[in-house]
């Protein structure tokens, strides 16, 4: 194996992923943004342990290894399980696949992949690991402290990167060898996203998790506290320090060996490919009472949607914003009354934004065909907004009512926000189509790590969610009491007639900005050319 | 009375701005024939049919499909089937719902739509695969499955853009066959391609665009028939011959690549 090949694939591999990122605006912001947060969480880490450090030199803290114990669990267990994310979603492949393996060999690829991988973790984790080192240095008093520190904590980065390889690897070749895990790998992430959320929003977890932290750390993965902790804690033993040192040499290069095997099994491998089963070859048949043309477009937006699920995930990321609102509710067990009105909100925007928001661009290449044909554009976008609205109804009035009634709104608002469950997602529809016309995006975007798609143009979203919000609004206020509480002091009127008139604007609203849009829609797509 | 020809076009032009992509194009395609549309990359062929399909907006010039102006795009669209350059399919879709869901955008009867897949499907060789997702598909695979789409609702012209671009010499002959049989059943076939024994073997007449503008046309044996000696050349030689030609000084307008 040539170290130079490995690191020449790694080069260029970085300068790809270097100047891809660096080509869009939103990505150098986004990183902008974390450098901030990652800043200042070094610098509150850092000050921490420059005076956790002092602590120990002045006999204030005892028993600092039997602590560190737990840290030299847990940072191998978090590098491991960021690695072996990303290696199932994306740096476990290589770019240009079948040129690299017929010019290099598979080890030196792996080799390649890896270092690109480490050269990302070093990118994030050198800092930190230096400042930490340093500071705690500095608070003992003793500088010979920093290089057992930055030893213990680099072999740590090292092992959970290479782990988190290996296991990302051995997700891979288990997805590409079972046909039920290649289908339902979506559905399975999406669960383990929502274990993953129950998991942060409740109590019980950190008792749960402990003494799996606990039994890492007694394991010899504890015995790099030992490393860190050599010249400054008198409980540091001589023999687990240098068996951390051993542990490091043998599980390096042995780790590293198993991830290469695993990439030759996962790179040369032919995947399974789920075949459809013979009754979902039957799902485009017509839908009563639909127009055919209509029904089609609807159900072919539904099985796009149901096999490529993650071309959708923008459809999601409002609901990071609803998070503190559905972890109250979790955590306390009692609804609050902000939340129906927030889901009637979500859910309508969702209805209208996950088929509806492009209805040009999401064509993508089949558009000529698709405009070759003499389906006309009330049928089109009617397709586009049934499919949203066969769903999105629905589920959002199930969550308006169930959220409503758990969180004790009174019956008169419980109706408003019902009401409003049904009339917005509609209004969402007309919305999207026009927005979506109005401002179509053609080329592939990337909407999360290696997931490109045609989504929906920032402007339609700004557009959409603007005249979505001022629709929605005058309903969705009133329904909570705080609100319509301030309402009612404000406008003098009494609460029925404020919750009716916000009813009253947003059924209007609604009404004229579906037609608007839903026409404008109509008729781009009748006369629309390519050029 | 009805108009002899399935394709006309009088003076068919689109330029950006000054950039000229065809120029004055004058087409006269009978019914029930095959017409081989040939030219160097850039010369304006995909323009032309993405004109003649509706899907681009002349800047000049008129053109009729099956008597029906282009101007008028619905009753044009009930008339044609067209296989663009790059197989129009969803990934996600299997060949099958992807046949089914065109037949649904034509509004085919589901009995009719279902009897001329399975045809179809078999004579191209796809049965077993069908329903399997277009993404899993080779190259070839997705061109037939363009290929049956546009040919799906018997369409009275068809517009293929390099039918045969990436099947194999079984395929490929399969594609051949279903052309001439298209025309003996009075479809108008509109290829372009650059595999130029394809359109020698095929079709009744041939066009040469060159920079937007038509420099040869006439049926393949007299276009090969050297009117000096009365030697016959290839149809190759022929198109070398005729773009060298052409490559003249242009009238005034700048002369770009099609786009």
């Amino acid at each position: 194996m040539s170290v130079g090949h490995a690191v020449l694939v790694a080069r260029m591999e970085l300068t790809h992923r270097w100047r891809k990122t660096t080509g869009r605006t939103s990505q150098v912001l986004a990183i902008g943004v974390g450098v901030l947060f990652g800043a200042l969480m070094v610098f509150g880490v850092s000050t921490a342990a420059f005076y956790i450090g002092e602590g120990i030199a002045s006999g204030e803290i005892t028993g600092a290894v039997d602590t560190a114990r737990l840290a030299a669990a847990v940072v191998p267990l978090f590098v491991t399980l960021m690695t072996a994310l990303r290696v199932v979603q994306t740096s476990g492949s290589l770019t240009a696949a079948d040129g690299m393996l017929t010019t290099v060999s598979h080890r030196e690829a792996v080799g390649g992949v890896v270092l690109t991988e480490l050269a990302v973790i070093g990118s994030i984790a050198t800092l930190p690991v230096l400042a930490v080192s340093g500071t705690f240095a500095l608070g003992v008093g003793d500088p010979l402290t920093f290089p057992f520190v930055l030893t213990a904590l680099a072999l740590l980065v090292l092992l959970g990167a290479l782990l988190g390889f290996a296991v990302g690897l051995g997700v891979r070749n288990l997805i590409a060898r079972s046909e039920w895990l290649a289908r339902y790998k979506t559905a399975i992430g999406v669960l383990l996203f929502l274990l993953y959320f129950v998991a942060v929003s409740s109590a019980e977890t950190g008792s749960a998790v402990l003494p799996l932290v606990d039994a890492i750390g007694a394991s010899p993965l504890g015995w790099f506290a030992d490393l860190a902790l050599y010249r400054t804690d008198a409980n540091a033993a001589t023999l687990p320090a240098v068996g951390a040192v051993v542990i490091a040499v043998v599980a390096v290069p042995a780790v590293a060996t198993l991830a290469s095997r695993l990439a030759a099994a996962l790179w040369y491998s032919s995947p399974v490919q789920p075949e459809e089963a013979a009754r979902e070859a039957s799902q485009m048949d017509a839908v009563a009472g639909v127009p055919r043309p209509m029904a089609r477009i609807a159900r072919k937006s539904w099985i796009r949607a149901r096999r490529g699920p993650i071309r959708l995930v923008y459809v999601a990321y409002p609901l990071f914003l609803l998070f503190p609102f559905l972890q109250a509710a979790f955590v306390s067990g009692s609804v609050p009354t902000a939340l129906p009105p927030l889901l009637v909100f979500y859910g309508a925007w969702a209805s209208g934004a996950a088929f509806s928001l492009n209805p040009i661009g999401d064509e993508g290449p089949v558009l000529p065909v698709t405009l070759a044909t003499p389906v006309s554009g009330r049928m089109f976008v009617g397709g586009l907004c049934l499919a949203g609205l066969v769903i999105g109804v629905p589920v959002t009035l199930a969550l308006a009512l169930v959220t409503g009634v758990l969180s004790g709104l009174g019956e008169l608002a419980l109706v408003t926000v019902a009401l409003t469950a049904v009339a917005l997602p509609v209004a969402a529809a007309g919305i999207a189509v026009g927005a979506g016309v109005l401002f179509p995006r053609m080329e592939e975007v990337e909407v999360m790590r290696g997931v490109e798609t045609t989504a929906p143009s920032l402007f339609a979203f700004g557009l959409y969610s603007l005249v979505l919000a001022v629709t929605g609004i005058p309903a969705t206020v009133v329904a909570d009491p705080t609100v319509r509480g301030f309402a009612v002091d404000v406008l003098g009127y009494s609460e029925s007639v404020t919750i009716a008139s916000g009813l009253a604007v947003t059924l209007l609203l609604a009404g004229v900005a579906a037609t608007v849009g839903y026409t404008f829609a109509v008729r781009s797509f009748d006369d629309y050319y390519l050029g | 009375m009805t108009s002899p020809f399935a394709i006309e076009s009088t003076d068919l032009s689109k330029r950006y701005d000054d950039e000229i992509a065809v120029e004055g194009l004058d087409l006269a395609v009978r019914h029930g024939s095959v017409y081989g549309f040939l030219g160097p990359n850039g010369a304006g062929k995909t323009t032309t049919i993405r004109m003649l399909t509706t899907l681009l907006r002349p800047t000049g010039g008129e053109a009729k499909i099956d008597g029906v102006s282009i101007a008028d795009r619905d009753a044009v669209r009930e008339r044609i089937g067209y296989l663009p350059e790059t197989p129009p399919l969803y990934p996600e879709l299997t060949g099958r719902e992807q046949l089914q869901y065109v037949a649904g955008l034509r509004d085919l009867p589901d009995a009719e739509a279902t009897e001329r897949i399975e045809s179809l499907l078999d004579r191209f060789d796809l049965d077993e695969d069908a329903d399997k997702r277009v993404s899993t598909y080779s190259k070839g695979m997705k061109q037939k499955t363009g290929i049956i789409q546009a040919i799906l609702h018997r369409p009275k012209v068809v517009f293929l853009d390099e039918p045969t671009s990436g099947l194999d010499p079984r395929a490929a002959r399969t594609v051949r066959e279903v052309i001439a049989d298209l025309a003996a059943e009075d479809t108008t076939v509109f290829l372009s391609t650059h595999i130029l024994p394809v359109v020698d073997e095929l079709a009744d007449t041939v066009g040469v665009l060159f920079d937007g503008d038509l420099v040869a046309e006439g049926p393949p044996q007299k276009l090969k028939q050297r009117a000096e000696t009365g030697d016959e050349r290839s149809l190759e030689d022929v198109f070398l011959e005729v773009t060298q030609e052409a490559d003249l000084p242009s009238n005034g307008a700048t002369r770009t690549e099609a786009r």
